[in-house]
């Protein structure tokens, strides 16, 4: 050290001699400062008990052979400590023992000078170092990440001696109450660098940090159980947390990120395959899982019939994905809530980004209204597809393509206690079809519009409110002619009210309570005619009305440091109302009559939804859980489609025909997370029990149909699995591997002659496996295998024709599969600039199937090969033909190259 | 580069179909395949009977010496077998049948015995199926507009034959070509979204024979359960199969169906 300061001074004498020596000059003067930094980041190991302050001052020194300069009239040399520490930094030892001394220390030459903290009590030294377990006070506020404002969710603060703390909430609140004293916290979040911080709670305090960002801009964990990996090793979550950092890192599908697709990555949640926005979780159907966009529930998360999901990627700040003991105020669905939660905006400074790619765009703009106080967020999307009207492929079929998104927000600090959100969304698919020139172009199209305005209150210290009023509507319109403006269509929608309060007493209780209330309407499909003469003589399938109020309450609960209980329930009451005519089916489901009903409630439902998990941390590395959970749901989507693609959509309310379904589920869990290596491991098991499934009758007639309900059928499903994750989080190669086994089981009465059978969505064998390569701060390889069991499929066991048509004779329900699926991604990411650049863009290569596995959708028995060599259904039924078994799969490989830039 | 587009999209959106040699697991099921109409004028109507087979495309096999009754409120009927056309059994030429009465078939094979009810429903006016010019002097049938909230539901079978041209005598290809179009009161995706299907394009000189079948409920309702597992089947949006309905008992498979047919006068294509 002494010599890199020596030659530090020479340089800066032949600063005005030669250039050169100047370069020298800089180059050392940064080579010494090196130098401290790097002796302050050597590593030591000091155990000792009862030491004075000096005594540890000693140890250090001739462990490390740094010199410490102090006053001894000032510094509480004689107090009396405990240490403990392993292989660990001497900066973090230093913070760690003096910090809660009220001592800090600066780097001064090649000293260490140790300092009072400034501002301290006079009594602070003569107090005691303990808790004196007494009066408590509370420790609240925000968490922000230091660059943008944006609040950060579930960023985790705690004691670090005795690990007790808090998470913040899904808007960056935290509360948490401890005993009067003096405190060395730690801040931490998955991504961002750890603060620590030394608070006297002497009266309640309120304090935000703000968290700077690790310096690569690169996440160590993909796919976080939310334990930042810190020294509080493993946190009793329910959650599994995927960030949009860690999303960027996933080959995409075309270049785009896709957060359906991103989830499959999850043990217990498995996609349906290529181009499919449809997923399932742990047994349940697509539509028992919730998709919360800023707390407005989003119907059709899908694109392109899926092949995208709805969502800009670059707007997401956070999603949490809940595959049990879902949040108390985020009920209604029996399978899984995926809460995504859009960015407020930058509120430092302006800024922009976005991705051009052959087959989608995107830009984002954000930035203050008042710094620190008001910002906005704008991120739109358009698909590139409208070239196909100038390619050979449109001007024969005049096919236009075309889907784009927009999410909008707005957020004020109103004061420290009131904040304000408005977020909108806005997205539309449009596929059309010219038939006859100028006469008939049929289509389909259809749009989610969502808002909430949110109001975040903190009444005092330990109570925390958030009131949102939110509404959604999903579109779906089938053109059977825009010209006469002839179309099917259908929609559901609802408007809802919600209040939910946290109440933080202590640190081993949080209290959350609230209410919320809905009204939902849903039009099961109808048909309009540009005619009006037509219009008026046409059947109307009547609306479905809804109101639902939940009322629920739970507590999260520490026992001591290891255990944690959380348990609540919901009551949720779901009311219909007309005016409306209900169609009453008999057991045999043929019509028996049909009753009208003004405006009034016809019919209501009423559950209780009762939860429980029960947490135990064994040791620092280890925790076990087992959850027990009920669950209800009222509104369902009716298909008895068995395509991977989004197609005609009918939601339909619990009503006196159709039961509300319910779930029980009990899992537990084992996770182990070790530092060095940097591995961790998870295990789940799980059974649930579903009731009240809606199936189907065979060739069930469910668009346009006013007897819906008598199409349908209720069963039960069981389903249970084992998942299992093993994951690498840091160095240069990080990943994971997950593995599901599960099994979902169906028997309804009337179906398969009631014989129980494979759900269409079981696939006992799901694997993932994700692999990341960082060269250095410009090359990242990254690349996804993933293999499922093949979807159950009904298969013919033997075969008649009859009025020439060649017609199967099905076995029983779901008797076969398809192949298995599988399949490589790919991406390589070149980031152009430095990471301390404040422009940052990349250029971005993915490879999607990257060995063309041809993974079968369907199965066909039905077709023929025409001349040129396609696959078509004969039309001319005397004709001598031969039918050809044949697959179909919806996906090749798919290479696209995006740029992505940032400021 | 155009080309280059054309290929990126049509990896990416249009499905890619491909032979697929998987086995599966048959069983000879033998059952007895039934498929009959009988129409409201006089004539000679068809019942065929045959036995389902254990392997796609083998011929079915004839059911022969079965007797075959229909019965109504109007009288008994026994159809006799076709000494030239094994499995097919006629009426005589002066049987019809009308909206009114239950018509109840009875097959009797052995021991085994198979009934069926129907009834017709009152027949419609319909105008007959236009054609377009497909190019090149050929034409193509024009596929009814399905309206959806129709309360009838018919079909409709052409039969197309050209054997009679210059044209067809040096090819070896087919010369005639029988079509069937459906309109029904339903709303399927399959059909809005149907398979790629066959073109059968006519020169023109080709006769035109059309006539239009009106459906009950539940013929309607077979028709559509047939034409999800056929016509409709195999596109990107597939619905769940099953097995067709029927209304012969003991097993059984088809359908017999009483229809109000119209037969439109020839047309000669041009």
């Amino acid at each position: 050290m002494a010599k890199a300061v020596t030659e530090h001074h020479i340089a800066y004498r032949h600063f005005y001699c030669y250039k050169r020596s100047l370069m020298t000059a800089i180059l050392f003067l940064l080579f010494s400062s090196c130098i401290m930094a790097q002796d302050i980041n050597k590593t030591i190991s000091i155990k000792a008990k009862n030491i004075s302050l000096a005594e540890f001052i000693s140890l250090v020194s001739t462990q490390s052979g740094l010199h410490f300069s102090y006053s001894s009239q000032q510094i509480p040399v004689n107090t009396i400590i405990n240490v403990s520490v392993k292989i660990k930094k001497i900066a973090d030892v230093l913070h760690e023992v003096l910090t809660p001394l009220g001592i800090e220390y600066v780097l001064v030459e090649n000293q260490i000078v140790l300092k009072i903290i400034p501002g301290l009590p006079d009594n602070y030294h003569k107090g005691k170092l303990q808790p004196d377990g007494k009066k408590k006070y509370t420790l609240s506020g925000y968490m922000k990440d230091a660059l943008s404002g944006e609040v950060l969710t579930g960023a985790n603060i705690y004691t670090s001696d005795t690990y007790t703390g808090t998470s913040s909430n899904e808007y960056g609140f935290y509360s948490f109450s401890l005993p009067e004293g003096r405190y060395l916290l730690k801040v931490s979040f998955v991504g961002y660098q750890t603060l620590n911080d030394t608070v006297i709670l002497n009266k309640n305090i309120s304090k935000n940090y703000q968290l700077p960002l690790l310096k690569m801009n690169i996440p160590e964990v993909l796919i976080s159980a939310e334990d930042n990996l810190s020294d509080k090793a493993v946190n009793f979550t329910e959650s599994i947390r995927i960030s949009p950092l860690e999303l960027d890192q996933l080959p995409g599908f075309a270049g785009d990120i896709d957060i359906v697709k991103a989830m499959q990555s999850v043990p217990g949640i498995r996609t349906y395959g290529d181009a499919s926005a449809n997923f399932y979780v742990r047994g349940g159907n697509r539509d028992q899982n919730l998709i919360l966009v800023d707390d407005a529930p989003l119907y059709n998360p899908s694109h392109l019939f899926g092949f995208f999901s709805a969502i800009t990627p670059d707007a997401i700040r956070d999603m949490n994905v809940y595959k049990n003991n879902f949040p108390f105020n985020a009920g209604g669905r029996l399978a899984s809530v995926i809460d995504i939660r859009i960015k407020d905006g930058n509120m430092k400074r302006f800024g922009f980004s976005g991705n051009l790619g052959p087959y989608t765009s995107y830009l984002t703009f954000e930035g203050p209204f008042k710094k620190d106080v008001a910002s906005f967020f704008i991120s739109g999307r358009i698909s590139n597809l409208n070239w196909l009207a100038k390619t050979r492929l449109s001007n024969s079929k005049k096919l236009k393509i075309n889907f784009f998104d927009l999410n909008a927000k707005f957020n004020v600090i109103v004061n420290k206690n009131n904040r304000l959100y408005i977020s909108m969304y806005g997205g539309q698919d449009i596929f059309s079809r010219n038939i006859r020139q100028g006469q008939s172009t049929f289509g389909v199209t259809w749009n989610n519009i969502l808002g909430s305005i949110r109001w975040n209150h903190i009444y005092n210290d330990r109570l925390f409110s958030n009131t949102t009023v939110y509404y959604s509507r999903y579109n779906y319109f089938l053109y059977l002619s825009k010209e006469s403006d002839n179309y099917w269509k259908s929609s559901v929608s609802n408007i809802s009210l919600k209040s939910d309060y946290s109440y933080f007493p202590d640190p081993s209780n949080t209290i959350r309570t609230g209410i919320r209330a809905s009204l939902y309407f849903m039009d099961p499909g109808n048909v309009h005619f540009g005619n009006p003469d037509i219009q008026q003589n046409i059947k109307v399938i009547p609306d479905g009305k809804c109101a639902e109020v939940s009322v629920y309450a739970g507590n999260e609960q520490l026992i001591g440091e290891k255990i944690s209980l959380e348990y609540g329930f919901a009551l949720p009451v779901w009311m219909n109302f007309g005016p409306t005519t209900v169609y009453r089916f008999n057991t045999a489901y043929q019509l028996m009559d049909s009753l009208n009903y003004g405006q009034e409630v016809y019919h209501t439902s009423l559950a209780f939804d009762p939860r429980f998990s029960f947490f135990w941390q064994v040791n620092k590395k280890t925790v076990l859980n087992f959850k027990y959970s009920r669950t209800s749901q009222f509104i369902q989507i009716i298909s008895n489609s068995i395509s991977p693609l989004t197609s005609m959509e009918v939601w339909l309310p619990a009503g006196p025909n159709i039961h509300p379904q319910a779930c029980d589920e009990f899992s537990t869990g084992y996770q182990m997370v070790f530092k060095k290596p940097a591995i961790s491991v998870s295990a789940d098991a799980y059974y649930r029990q579903y009731y009240k499934q809606v199936d189907y009758k065979d060739h069930a007639n469910l668009l346009y149909n006013p007897l819906i309900e008598g199409e349908l059928r209720f069963g039960k499903t069981q389903a249970y699995g084992i998942e299992l994750m093993f994951r690498r989080y840091s160095g240069k190669f990080t990943g994971w591997i997950s593995y599901t086994f599960s099994r979902a089981i169906r028997q309804t009465d009337g179906v398969n002659s009631g014989n129980p059978y494979p759900a269409d969505f079981d696939s006992p064998n799901n694997l993932f496996v994700n692999l990341t390569f960082k060269t250095n701060k410009h090359w990242v390889f990254s690349a996804n295998w993933m293999y499922l069991t093949g979807n159950p499929y009904t298969l013919p066991v033997s075969f008649y024709y009859f009025n020439g048509y060649s017609v199967p004779v099905y076995g029983s329900k779901n008797n076969g599969r398809l192949p298995d699926y599988h399949r490589l991604d790919i991406a390589i990411t070149y980031n152009i600039n430095k990471p301390s650049r404040k422009y940052q863009h990349a250029l971005e290569l993915n490879l999607y199937n990257v060995y063309a596995r041809a993974n079968a959708i369907s199965m066909n028995f039905n077709k023929i090969i025409d001349d040129k060599g396609n696959f078509v259904v004969p039309a001319d039924l005397q004709g001598n033909y031969e039918i050809v078994p044949s697959v179909i799969s919806v996906a090749g490989i798919i290479p696209s190259i995006n740029y992505k830039f940032s400021f | 580069m155009k080309n280059f587009i054309w290929y990126i999209i049509i990896i990416l959106l249009v499905s890619c179909e491909k032979q697929s040699n998987r086995d599966i697991q048959t069983e000879n099921k033998n059952m007895l395949i039934v498929d009959g109409i009988i129409g409201s004028y006089p004539a000679k109507y068809e019942i065929k009977l045959s036995r389902s087979s254990e392997t796609l495309n083998q011929q079915p096999v004839a059911v022969t010496g079965a007797e075959v009754i229909i019965s109504s409120s109007d009288g008994v009927h026994v159809l006799n077998e076709s000494p030239a056309k094994q499995g097919s059994y006629f009426t005589d030429s002066l049987f019809f049948a009308r909206p009114g009465p239950e018509y109840t078939l009875y097959i009797f094979i052995g021991e085994d015995v198979y009934s069926a009810k129907t009834s017709m429903v009152a027949g419609y006016q319909l105008k007959p199926l236009a054609y377009s010019s497909g190019g090149n002097n050929f034409f193509q049938i024009i596929r009814p507009v399905n309206s959806f909230s129709s309360s009838y539901a018919c079909m409709f079978k052409v039969n197309l034959n050209w054997s009679h041209l210059a044209y067809c005598q040096g090819n070896t290809g087919e010369c005639e070509a029988e079509l069937m179009f459906y309109s029904l009161p339903f709303v399927d995706v399959g059909e809005i979204f149907p398979p790629q299907s066959q073109q059968v394009f006519f020169p023109a000189g080709t006769i035109i024979k059309q006539s239009y079948y009106c459906l009950n409920t539940d013929h309607a309702a077979y028709i559509r359960a047939l034409l999800l597992e056929t016509t409709m089947n195999g596109g990107l949006f597939d619905v769940s199969r099953a097995n067709l309905p029927t209304n012969l008992s003991n097993g059984a498979a088809g359908y017999f169906a009483a229809c109000y047919i119209v037969n439109f006068p020839e047309q000669i294509a041009n």
